[in-house]
């Protein structure tokens, strides 16, 4: 199947149903219970939602239908949603049900969307692309024995689901979305509204998509894209008709390269020669290569780092014993508070909160945290600088491909390299999207894309381009 | 710049959670290296660098006041894990 034979793509070119849709949707709800059981892809499933799909026979398609009516989603575990359980991976939340739905929950409801259930991830998000949560590992359909990122880059490569929503604090999604070989969008900050999303960075943190096309994911993001009062950091700028946008000529676009890619020390060989024949392609299409020199932004993943605990450290306080589910029982209040979250929370988590009191602390504060404002600022301003003379940034997504579930703990710590390409987008804010690269016969990676903001359009165009190739 | 394992408890106590000896020195170990990592990025070019806390410039976030619709209490209470009609129950904080 071409990347871009996919449901929504082809119910947006047709204007109707195809033969396979309704069956597709008998076997949904078989299917996704395979994918929780052997891949654990989900959490938690809508078993009255798949229920429903399995049983409807789709009305047949009118101009007026939304093209995302009747179209399957998972959340990540960290989307609040009325109807199923919101964990965010943890124990500590293991059966919190949100009072309301996130502002992305209720447009996608809105639109029709059928939301079949809630994806594994990283305990809070803090992992990076693990996809490992008090739960378990998301198993990566690719090879079971490797992570795939997350539980929706799982259910989305596996078909269980048309795209799936999550979070990009550091580049996770994007990740996820490179090890499952999918494409992987974290919009421009304030750009989709956060609004109950649990995030653990916020100043870091963006909601994003992934799905198998770029027209599935114009869709989805013309759709949940705008200002929400809720959340004073979305910004005033309505979004464009982006399956509009998306067959714009890509013929002359100037694609800096980043300078020194190929010698990060974590790349894999197998990594670099994909990457390399993806911007071969891109040449034939018309792109213009030129290299672009950011040495700032090899320092990104570490300063990340330091920003992203600092700001968990802060926004997990609230996960006590008191508020939501989980409780050491204790005589004694501080006494509560500290078995519950040392229960509560998974040993990775543990430490990320304690290393982001020990960098807020009185005695690191000016050296370490107000000193990885700094490198922001300048990461930032290279960012930008660069971006005035060239239309979009490529790098790789990320440096190795999906890594052996058994091999995490030696690939991922507190400053993990899987971060070096991504997080350098998350600290400036721009518009990043992982490009799946595949092979016919080994794992995918991914070239990821940065672009100027507000310019998530141009990114789609250049997948769309490629795919149509 | 060295990190000890004060620090590191200092820090867990702030963060309220207990690490397990293992915890400690893996944590030790890691913010030491990532400290020195990121002083190995300073440098006099940064001495007059505002820091960024946020991507983008924020605009004032106080709007009307008017009175909306809040969470109703049994909504609020009901993830508690002890609780009665209005309040949260958690343990004394002085001893009887």
């Amino acid at each position: 199947m071409k990347n871009s034979d996919t449901l929504i793509s082809n119910q947006n070119k047709y204007g109707k149903e195809l033969p396979g849709v309704e069956k597709h949707r008998a076997e949904q709800l078989s299917l996704v219970s395979a994918a929780r059981e052997k891949y654990n892809a989900f959490i938690s499933l809508d078993v009255q939602e798949l229920e429903k799909q399995a049983a409807d026979v789709p009305e047949s398609a009118g101009e007026d239908r939304n093209p995302l009516s009747g179209v399957t989603a998972v959340l990540s575990d960290n989307i609040c949603s009325e109807d199923m359980k919101t964990t965010c991976g943890s124990r500590m939340l293991e059966n919190y049900l949100s009072p309301d739905n996130a502002y992305v929950v209720d447009k996608l409801k809105d639109a029709g969307v059928s939301i079949v259930g809630k994806g594994n991830m990283d305990e809070f998000g803090v992992g990076d692309s693990r996809g490992v949560s008090f739960f378990g590992p998301s198993k990566n359909p690719w090879d079971i024995e490797r992570t795939a990122g997350s539980g929706i880059a799982g259910a989305v490569a596996l078909g269980e689901a048309v795209f799936g929503l999550g979070s990009d604090a550091r580049g996770g999604l994007r990740q996820a979305a490179a090890f499952s070989g999918l494409a992987g969008l974290k919009p421009g900050y304030g750009r989709i509204s956060r609004w109950g999303l649990i995030d653990y960075a916020p100043s870091l943190d963006q909601i994003g998509i992934i799905a198998r096309s770029a027209a599935d994911i114009a869709l989805v993001l013309e759709c949940i894209a705008g200002e929400d009062s809720r959340d004073p950091s979305t910004l005033n700028n309505p979004a464009p008709r982006y399956t509009e946008t998306l067959k714009e000529d890509v013929t002359g676009l100037k694609l800096g390269l980043l300078k020194g890619w190929g010698q990060v020390e974590s790349l894999e060989p197998e990594v670099e020669v994909l990457l390399e024949k993806e911007l071969a392609r891109l040449k034939d299409l018309g792109c213009i290569l030129v290299e672009v020199d950011l040495p700032h932004f090899f320092q990104a993943s570490s300063t990340a780092t330091i920003i992203g605990a600092v700001e968990a450290f802060s926004t997990l306080s609230n996960f006590d014993g008191v508020r939501f589910g989980f409780r050491i029982p204790s005589k004694h209040l501080q006494e509560m508070y500290i078995n519950s979250r040392t229960e509560g929370f998974g040993s990775f988590l543990k430490q990320y909160v304690t290393f982001g009191a020990l960098a807020s602390s009185e005695k690191y504060f000016n050296e370490i945290f107000v000193s990885a404002q700094k490198l922001r600022t300048k990461i930032k301003e290279e960012l930008e600088e660069s971006l005035k003379t060239v239309d979009m940034i490529a790098a790789p997504a990320v440096p190795f491909r999906a890594p052996l579930l058994s091999d995490l703990d030696s690939r991922y710590g507190l400053d993990s390299s899987a971060n070096i390409f991504t997080a350098a987008a998350n600290l400036a804010g721009n518009p990043a999207l992982t490009i799946p690269v595949t092979s016919d016969d080994d794992l995918p990676a991914g070239l990821q894309l940065i672009g100027r903001f507000f310019d998530e359009g141009k990114l789609l165009s250049v997948l769309h381009a490629l795919e149509n190739k | 710049m060295t990190v000890s394992s004060q620090d590191i408890k200092e820090a867990s106590w702030d963060a309220r959670v207990e690490l397990s000896v293992q915890e400690e020195q893996s944590l030790l170990q890691e913010a030491q290296q990532l400290f020195i990592k990121v002083k190995s990025f300073l440098g006099p070019d940064l001495e007059e660098v505002s820091p960024t806390f946020f991507p983008i410039k924020s605009s004032t976030v106080l709007r009307e006041d008017e009175v909306q619709p809040s969470l109703p209490v049994n909504k609020a209470l009901a993830n508690a894990p002890d609780a009665d009609d209005h309040c949260h129950h958690v343990p004394r904080i002085i001893e009887e």
